[in-house]
């Protein structure tokens, strides 16, 4: 299990103190679908950086299997956790193989690292652009290939380090695609966690996406989690509008056509 | 695109490419020897005493070091293109050089009477240690200066670049100024780089460091290829960041500042031989460090059979033929890299 309890973090800075996070808590469990929403500056990404290892809490706690994060080396925690940014900036021209290959701290075979770099390539759909340079890609091609590179990293602890399934924190990792490719983005989170135990937590803007596929929601605001639960239990009107101070229309769950709430944002 | 040539056969075939410029290099000059003269001396058979001294005293070390601080101006550049994510850093574009440089010309100006009180060799290794903090102290600058987030803006990196060079270039001219120190040597030198005056001694002092750089920077190639994604993808990837940025920039400033102390300042190998190697291999450090050792090495022998011969008897200083074939290439890299550099 990913955790944190009662995660506190505080920026210094020459006005004094900020505090970009107060008493967190969550859980993110092994199978586990996990999505964090909440407006611009609520703190997610603060908080995907505390739970990944790159901040360390300034109180409280972040874990991983009841080991705080800060003691694990880098190499070994990256063969249970995998992390992609909400951007990559890459200014030398490798091949989409070669950024691909970047996620293997750990020494592979040559087979061992085709197999792997096939299989990631093929699930974000982008295993014609192999060959390709990626700075001639488009950004959204370049954010599946991103993501080849992130998931490619936990399978391969899995399938040849017999690693137990590790954690995959996803940051917008949707911002740049296509209809079609969000859904398979979504669809292979699902099947990371269904399938291979994976525990996901992804930051995400879209509530309706969140809602469609994600076990559990949680809402931040201003650097705490205000709910936290099922989409059918956090999803409410009031919630939403008082997260967003946006007016919306949620949907209930229809027979035969969404089994998801529905949130429809009104205009003002 | 980079060409699809097989990494090892390239790094090969510039190896060869080296040993040929040494072989000219060590027959060209003012008296003009056959390759196997040269070559006979080398190897111990010489054919007279005179060529003997020539090659043995005079080219020999002037040949090996100019392909060592070639070497050493070279993996530094293509290491801190790494480190700041850009291909448009440069060891003396970005004021690393001239660092190194003003902190020798102190130690030489400032430092000149409890210098004398140190023995012989001890001397000999302040001005390159001094010249190691000087250029080490404008790597932290710079990197602090025009990084944030993780992230490196170009254009500031440049520009901070500039200002160092400039305090740095003025402190060096006034302090070569107002020395009457004999062992001081010529603004030139530091200014514009020769390889004129060559020692063993010279030599040994540039290539401790820059072998010792050769043997431990493979090791961080990888680490070095993820950070070119962001300081935090590569520690996501599982990397030792902070580990990697001591020793990268330790290396780099070890390896530039023996170079600038035997050398002066010879601008431009560090931009443009990784690029070259870049445009052959592609960006894979593993490949971007040997071959970008070979093409400086290459560079700097042909600047240096450049500045012997086209004025002869005269002698130019290198400075002037690296920059310009440097000048345009770096206006031409600017070009490619226009729409990423802003402020």
């Amino acid at each position: 299990m990913l955790s944190t309890i009662d995660l506190q973090l505080a920026l210094e800075s020459k006005q004094g103190s900020k505090t970009i996070l107060n008493k967190v808590s969550l859980n993110v469990s092994a199978g586990e679908l996990m999505v964090v929403l909440g407006p611009n500056g609520a703190g997610k990404s603060t908080l995907l950086k505390c739970l990944s290892g790159e901040m360390k809490p300034t109180a409280g706690s972040a874990m991983m299997d009841a080991v705080p994060l800060h003691l694990l080396a880098p190499e070994d925690l990256a063969l249970r956790r995998a992390v992609m940014p909400q951007s990559v900036q890459l200014d030398f021209p490798f091949s989409v193989t070669e950024v691909v290959e970047m996620g293997q701290r750990h020494a592979l075979s040559t087979i061992e690292l085709q197999q792997i770099v096939d299989k990631a390539l093929g699930m974000f759909d982008v295993q014609h652009l192999k060959a390709r340079d990626y700075l001639t890609l488009s950004g959204g091609e370049q954010q599946r290939v991103q993501l080849a590179r992130v998931v490619g990293q936990l399978l391969a602890a899995m399938e040849f380090k017999q690693v137990v399934p590790g954690y995959l924190l996803l940051d917008e990792c949707t911002s740049s695609l296509d209809l079609s490719h969000q859904h398979l983005v979504f669809k292979v989170a699902r099947q990371l966690a269904d399938h291979h135990g994976m525990g996901v937590l992804m930051i995400l803007h879209d509530l309706n996406l969140a809602s469609q596929y994600a076990d559990q929601l949680v809402l931040m605001k201003q650097g705490e989690i205000r709910y936290q639960g099922s989409p059918i239990e956090v999803l409410t009107e009031a919630v939403v509008q008082e997260i967003y101070d946006f007016p919306v229309k949620v949907l209930p769950p229809q027979e035969g056509v969404n089994d998801w709430p529905l949130v429809l944002p009104l205009s003002h | 695109m980079r060409t699809s040539i097989n990494p090892k056969l390239a790094l090969g075939l510039l190896g060869i490419g080296l040993i040929v410029f040494c072989a000219i290099s060590l027959s060209v000059g003012a008296m003009n020897l056959s390759v196997s003269d040269v070559l006979g001396s080398v190897f111990g058979r010489a054919v007279d005493q005179q060529t003997d001294l020539v090659v043995m005293d005079i080219r020999l070390p002037r040949v090996l070091l100019g392909v060592m601080v070639g070497a050493a101006l070279a993996i530094s550049g293509a290491v801190m293109q790494g480190l700041f994510r850009n291909p448009l850093a440069d060891p003396a574009l970005v004021g690393v050089s001239s660092g190194a440089a003003l902190a020798a010309v102190t130690v030489i100006v400032l430092g000149g009477t409890w210098l004398q009180s140190w023995t012989g060799w001890l001397e000999s290794l302040a001005i390159p240690l001094a010249a190691f903090l000087g250029g080490i102290l404008v790597t932290i600058v710079i990197f602090k200066f025009s990084t944030r987030n993780g992230r490196t803006d170009v254009g500031l990196m440049l520009l901070s670049g500039i200002a160092i060079n400039a305090i740095a270039g003025s402190a060096t001219g006034l302090l070569t100024y107002v020395a009457s120190d004999e062992a001081l040597r010529s603004l030139t030198f530091w200014s514009m780089g020769s390889l004129a005056s060559a020692t063993w001694q010279d030599v040994a002092i540039v290539t401790v460091p820059t072998l010792l750089a050769l043997a431990i920077l493979p090791f961080f190639a990888r680490a070095l290829n993820s950070f070119l994604m962001g300081e935090s993808v590569s520690y996501q990837s599982g990397f030792n960041v902070k580990q990697l940025k001591r020793v990268t920039i330790a290396l780099t400033a070890l390896a530039v500042g023996a170079a600038v102390s035997v050398s002066g300042l010879i601008g431009f190998v560090g931009l443009v031989a990784p690029h070259l190697v870049r445009l052959i291999l592609g960006p894979d450090h593993r490949w971007v460090i040997p071959g970008s050792a070979l093409m400086g090495g290459m560079l700097v022998l042909v600047s240096d059979i450049l500045a012997r011969t086209l004025l002869s008897p005269a002698e130019l200083p290198i400075g002037i033929l690296m920059s310009a074939i440097g000048g345009p290439f770096f206006l031409w890299l600017l070009m490619q890299h226009r729409s990423r550099i802003r402020l």
